[in-house]
């Protein structure tokens, strides 16, 4: 067996030392083990024999542990799990040796570590780019994303609020510098005393292709069906699945409601028309209507914040359900001559010359049984701007009387410890204030200086990264946060943002030193909508690497109806699944199995569920009618991920259930580890691939442990839908192959499985459901590497063994509650590890 | 991203000082990256060393033939091995770096610099702009910064051309003044004020701080530097150039961007480009290939060789174009080194890649060779070319050693 687990990710991240001010520690002589090693471990990792590429007699022939902290972390682990020695050697330990030499072994790590880190400086972290824009919105009270713009911020230890991984560019300081003097530019917009009124734009029911109204021009793509109605005037009608849209030219800033009517023909009576809004390039969401039988031709209404002044945006509204004939959307099939060809064959006539260009299609009448989807009458209405306040700018607001009196000096004190998230002393005002004067020169206006003051701020070290002062000579842990940097620390953690005015008052006031009161602001953020998004943004994405979905291409031959919509909603089940967990303080073991998962209609059909119960694009909470599905691994964003492009990897997933579920990830392949490669001469499934390839010895140590938890997934095809057979894997997408391979044999799956131990005995089983008794077998593994990852995201740095402890008090906590996510949340926050440096 | 100018009087003298030739041209690079392979039987010479017939793919470069040399038998496996982002990884994130994306747990996915940005590590300060970037918009970019990100491509040639030739409007270049003389004083002051920090701060605990005052230093000069180069006027259009016109087919936009770039490269205002030429789902419905390109990849070598050629040709109008512009009593091509091709072979493959080296790299080459490299870096490619140029690189990615050519 390959000796290389890891605890966690190690890497080279200094180490946080005990609390206490101690000198410089000494390491053990390695002999101070005693016979331990020798006796346990040497007879088969030895020269000649280094069982797994590993050999204990070198580690025992060095005085002491000195500079071989990794391959010792990997000898912690193999005692922790008790996988060394193997079950079947005589004379194991007794779990006394084992905790003796684990507790001697953590001791000498953790000295070593010590003795490392004083050598390497700790990083203080900045702001990451989704923390950035929430950020100056809420320091300014007006929604904005300038960091849209930054380039994308690196991820360390998967996550991308590792202060280490937090790099800073050349770029990254122009973009800085640009951003701030726009963000000062915006908030300083100068507003008159009253809102302008709010105008609204319609299109009408009567005008045909290119209708242009001042303000707002239409665009219809080759998506049109222009049928007589019956009054004679020309009625807008949309297929589903096309784009259409207006360019809207907005003069203020603010906020804009969009309504959609319109009249779906040929839906069920419960189906609800689902309409994907772009904005500016961005989606900005997808809606659904009401059930098509409700009556009504209102469709959707939503409101869009127009950021910039003057500017021409473009809406684009697709709808998307389905196809046109009422199924998922084949993505090798354009449906535009496939509908005509339906509709020409319906009426046994063509109307050629009332055919336009290609695309546009007009009718005397709507055709007797032309049973296509569609949606008649479509009209769009944009009004605004509308406010909810005036000026649309808080900072506007809350600065009034300040800025009326154009007393610089007032405004910096007042938006200086907000934006540095700490008290600031009067001559960090006057140096801002002094600044503002000197750069802009004697006769500037009140308003450059402002805007000097504040672009200045902006880029103050203070403002773009969260600060913890550690005095020189104080010992790594040895430094307790002050209230203000714990309150930004739980602020981040939890929202993603500065600290709201609650938090502030509490740190202003010390209270965040008292346990309770602390943990009464924790309960008051998870009971805050922008707990919710936050941590699904910034920690569920990053753990389960969702943002990689979007860059998934699955073979369109072979998997035609994965589409984009099918996509969104694959990245959007987790999400759903986690925020419930969030809201309602679920269990963390809903995520190994459960009775229940988040889908809607799009999901529903590619899991075989009954679509009429869930119509719509939005995701709601599903009792599952069969085990087929339930818990992450039954996720088909997860399975796909998990996939190759062609066939399902047993490998990745096997990986992904190390790595995300116990987060104990396999060592990287070596250097020459072959590929698998499809066999043309003689077909086979991807588990015989697999077993020839364990079959390598140099293989076999790291693959007999990670494809286990694939194999048992096989169920599942590369897109994530159920199947019971496979292809025979000869690459489709290569037809040179296809020719000579012939047919391609097909087999019954297999998805039986052998998993090594853990921290049990070896066992086998078969099957989805049996995986997932596994894994719920393992739930405090699970717990523990659960624990680990929202460590690293909450400290903002990889962990190091002396957090090891405060691990466990954490899992300990989890547990206790019965695995409800608040409990983990509230102890992380409680822990000694979060509040000091 | 517009990369920022530095002044050409400010930097040759000192920076090229006594090792730099005044009579002789400098040599320029380029890197033209197809995307997604092509259909290597129609592209690798059947025969080995000088006398090959040249494949159906190149035959428009005819004219060229003792111009360029074929390198087959490369490998580009750190990109691929283990890639976090699927084959595609190799042949775009990593085409131009080389790295190891790492879809390995717990090593971080990270990308590093790309071969064009370590040439302009070492060139960019010779002229007006570091760096030119093009690619006909749609796909991401190949280059990455110093850091590993990604930096944007130029997608309209008509504006890279009027950055180049036109001098900006008084009005425009008061407001850049402006917002420079602004960011100038801030930078000065974050400078100094951090001082105080610095000293609120244990050593042991300013690491990424640092890093924050390095960069803003950097900034700063390059923020002056800036400064000095709005008042300097563009230099005058070659004779007979005109600008690119806006929009065309594919196509055109490729031969307009190549088209500036050899403006760009005649007038010395750069040294170093990047053209990215492909793009997985581009489609050239122009020569009767409408579906994209990626498709073709994966079942139709036909429409695949038609586009690989079709590409070739605009390889051949932009080696013209560089023939015909001559100086120090040679052409641009002679003084030139470029690469032309992708990360991949004919299915996503990363083994036994063929690139094609093009020009003379200012007498340094020695073309009209194909050799079989079996199994060198791609990278190994890469450093011949920068060497080309005098730069002296000792390893890139997974390479520590040049090709011999």
């Amino acid at each position: 067996m390959k000796f290389s687990f890891r605890i966690f990710v190690w890497l080279s991240v200094p180490a946080v030392s005990g609390l206490a001010a101690e000198p410089a520690p000494t390491l053990d002589p390695v002999s101070k083990a005693g016979a331990f090693y020798s006796e346990q471990c040497v007879r088969c990792h030895k020269e000649g024999k280094a069982k797994g590429g590993f050999r204990m007699d070198e580690l025992l022939a060095k005085p002491t542990i000195e500079g071989l902290d990794d391959p010792w972390k990997n000898v912690l682990d193999k005692l922790t799990s008790r996988e060394m020695p193997p079950d079947d050697e005589e004379g194991r330990p007794t779990d006394e040796d084992y905790e003796k030499q684990i507790g001697w072994l953590r001791g000498e790590l953790e000295k070593s570590e010590q003795l490392t880190a004083t050598a390497r400086p700790r990083a203080q972290r900045r702001l990451n780019r989704a923390e950035y824009n929430r950020t100056v919105s809420d320091l300014f009270g007006v929604p904005m994303r300038p960091a849209d713009g930054f380039p994308p911020d690196d991820t360390l230890h998967g996550f991308d609020t590792v202060a280490e991984g937090l790099n800073t560019s050349v770029v990254l300081l122009d973009r800085y510098l640009d951003a701030a003097q726009l963000v000062a530019e915006r908030v300083l917009k100068e507003y008159p005393d009253k809102p302008p009124e709010a105008s609204t734009f319609r299109t009408g029911a009567n005008k045909v292709n290119g209708e242009e109204v001042p303000g707002f021009k239409l665009f219809d793509p080759n998506s049109f069906l222009q049928f007589g109605g019956s009054d004679g005037v020309w009625e807008r009608r949309h297929w589903v699945g096309h784009a259409w849209g207006a360019d809207y030219h907005a003069k203020e800033a603010g906020r804009y409601k969009v309504t959609v009517r319109g009249r779906p023909r040929h839906f069920a009576p419960n189906e609800r028309a689902i309409v994907r809004v772009e904005v500016g390039e961005r989606v900005h969401g997808i809606f659904d209507s009401p059930p098509a039988d409700r009556g009504g031709d209102l469709l959707i209404e939503t409101n869009v914040w127009i950021a910039q002044h003057n500017t021409t945006v473009p809406f684009v509204f697709t709808f998307v359900n389905g196809n046109p004939f009422g199924g998922a959307v084949d993505e090798t099939v354009d449906y535009y001559p496939s509908c005509w060809q339906r509709h020409h064959d319906a009426k046994g006539k063509h109307f050629p010359d009332q055919m336009g260009k290609s695309g546009d299609a007009w009718m005397p009448k709507e055709p007797d049984g032309l049973d296509i989807r569609w949606i008649e009458g479509v009209r769009l209405e944009i009004s605004g701007p509308h406010y909810d306040a005036w000026p649309p700018v808080g900072f506007q607001r809350e600065f009034a009387a300040e800025l009326k009196a154009k007393d610089l000096g007032a405004v910096i004190r007042g938006i200086l410890p907000v934006a540095f998230r700490r008290p600031v002393s009067e001559a960090e005002v006057a140096n801002i204030v002094e600044f503002a004067e000197s750069s802009t020169g004697a006769e500037a206006k009140f308003e450059d200086k402002l805007k000097a003051a504040l672009t200045r701020m902006l880029v103050a070290p203070e403002f773009l990264f969260l600060v913890e002062a550690v005095p020189a000579g104080t010992p790594r842990g040895g430094y307790r946060l002050t209230n203000w940097e714990l309150a930004s620390r739980v602020s981040y953690f939890l929202t993603g943002t500065m600290p709201d005015a609650e938090l502030r008052a509490a740190a202003a006031r010390g209270e965040l030193s008292d346990a309770k009161k602390l943990d009464d602001h924790v309960g008051r953020l998870l009971r805050d909508s922008r707990c919710v998004s936050a941590m699904t943004e910034g920690f569920l994405n990053s753990w389960l690497h969702l943002d990689r979905l979007a860059g998934v291409m699955p073979e369109p031959k072979l998997f035609p109806h994965f589409g984009d919509d099918l996509k969104r909603s694959m990245a959007e089940e987790p999400k759903a699944f986690f925020a419930a967990l969030l809201r309602e303080n679920g269990r963390i073991t809903d995520l190994l199995d459960a009775d229940y998962t988040w889908a809607n209609e799009r999901l529903a059909m590619h899991y075989g569920l009954n679509r009429e119960a869930i119509r719509g694009s939005g995701l709601r909470r599903v009792e599952l009618p069969n085990r087929q599905r339930g818990g992450l691994l039954g996720m088909a964003g997860l399975l796909t991920l998990t996939s190759e492009a062609t066939r399902t990897s047993p490998v990745k997933r096997g990986i992904f259930v190390l790595e995300n579920i116990f987060n104990r990830p396999p060592p990287p392949p070596p250097p020459n580890a072959g590929e698998l490669i499809p066999g043309t001469a003689s077909a086979k499934s991807i588990r015989e691939h697999l077993a020839l390839h364990r079959e390598n010895t140099a293989c076999a140590g790291c693959h007999s442990r990670i494809d286990p938890w694939g194999l048992a997934l096989e169920n599942f095809d590369a897109v994530g839908a159920w199947r019971t057979e496979e292809s025979a894997w000869v690459d489709p997408s290569r037809p040179q192959q296809r020719e000579e391979g012939g047919q391609t044999p097909k087999f019954a799956i297999n998805a039986s499985f052998e998993l090594p131990k853990m921290s049990g005995a070896a066992r086998s089983a078969a099957g989805f459901d049996a995986v997932r008794a596994e894994l719920l077998h393992r739930r405090e593994d699970f717990a523990r590497g659960f624990t680990e990852k929202m460590m690293i995201y909450a400290l903002g740095r990889g962990l190091v063994i002396s957090d090891y402890q405060r691990i466990e008090d954490a899992s300990d906590a989890l547990r206790r509650e019965d695995y409800r996510l608040h409990a983990l949340i509230r102890a992380i926050v409680q822990s000694p590890a979060f509040q000091t440096r | 991203m517009v990369a920022l100018p530095f002044l050409e009087a400010m930097s040759p003298r000192r920076l090229m000082g006594a090792v730099s030739d005044p009579d002789k041209a400098p040599v320029r690079l380029v890197f033209i990256h197809t995307e997604s392979g092509m259909w290597m039987d129609a592209f690798k010479p059947k025969a080995f060393g000088r006398d090959f017939a040249l494949p159906s793919t190149l035959e428009p470069l005819a004219a060229f033939r003792e111009d360029f040399s074929v390198c087959t038998g490369l490998f580009h496996a750190a990109a691929f091995k283990r890639n976090a982002c699927g084959r595609h990884c190799q042949d775009t994130t990593c085409f131009l770096t080389g790295a190891d994306l790492g879809a390995v747990p717990g090593v971080p996915s990270r990308n590093t610099v790309s071969v064009d940005q370590v040439a302009v590590r070492h060139l960019g300060e010779r002229t007006r702009f570091p760096h030119l970037h093009f690619s006909p918009g749609g796909i991401d970019s190949i280059v990455y910064s110093e850091t590993g990100t990604p930096i944007p491509a130029e997608t309209n040639p008509q504006a890279a051309f009027n950055r180049l030739f036109a001098d900006q409007s008084p009005e425009a270049r008061a407001a850049a003044k402006r917002r420079l003389a602004l960011n100038k004083s801030v930078l000065d002051d974050v400078l100094e004020s951090a001082k105080e920090l610095e000293k609120r701060i244990g050593n042991q605990d300013k690491a990424k701080l640092d890093e924050y005052l390095t960069n803003l230093r950097e900034v700063e000069r390059r923020t002056q530097v800036s400064e000095k180069w709005l008042d300097q006027p563009a230099p005058s259009i070659p004779a007979g150039a005109k600008p690119p016109s806006d929009g065309g087919t594919r196509s055109e936009r490729i031969r307009a961007m190549m088209d500036v770039t050899a403006l760009a490269l005649q007038t010395d205002q750069t040294r170093v480009v990047t053209l990215q030429i492909g793009g997985m789902g581009c489609t050239y419905p122009e020569i009767g290939a409408p579906d994209g390109y990626h498709k073709y990849t994966h079942e139709d070598p036909k429409n695949m060789q038609k586009v690989d050629r079709h590409r070739v040709t605009h390889l051949a109008h932009f080696l013209e174009r560089l023939r015909s512009i001559k100086e120090g009593g040679r052409d641009l091509l002679y003084n030139s080194s470029i690469l032309y091709g992708s990360g991949m072979g004919s299915w996503h493959e990363s083994t036994d890649l063929a690139n094609l080296l093009i020009g003379h790299g200012g007498g340094t080459l020695k073309q009209g060779m194909h050799t079989d490299y079996k199994g060198k870096p791609l990278s190994s490619l890469f450093l011949t070319m920068l060497a080309t140029a005098g730069v002296e690189e000792k390893r890139f990615a997974d390479a520590g050693d040049r090709l011999s050519l």
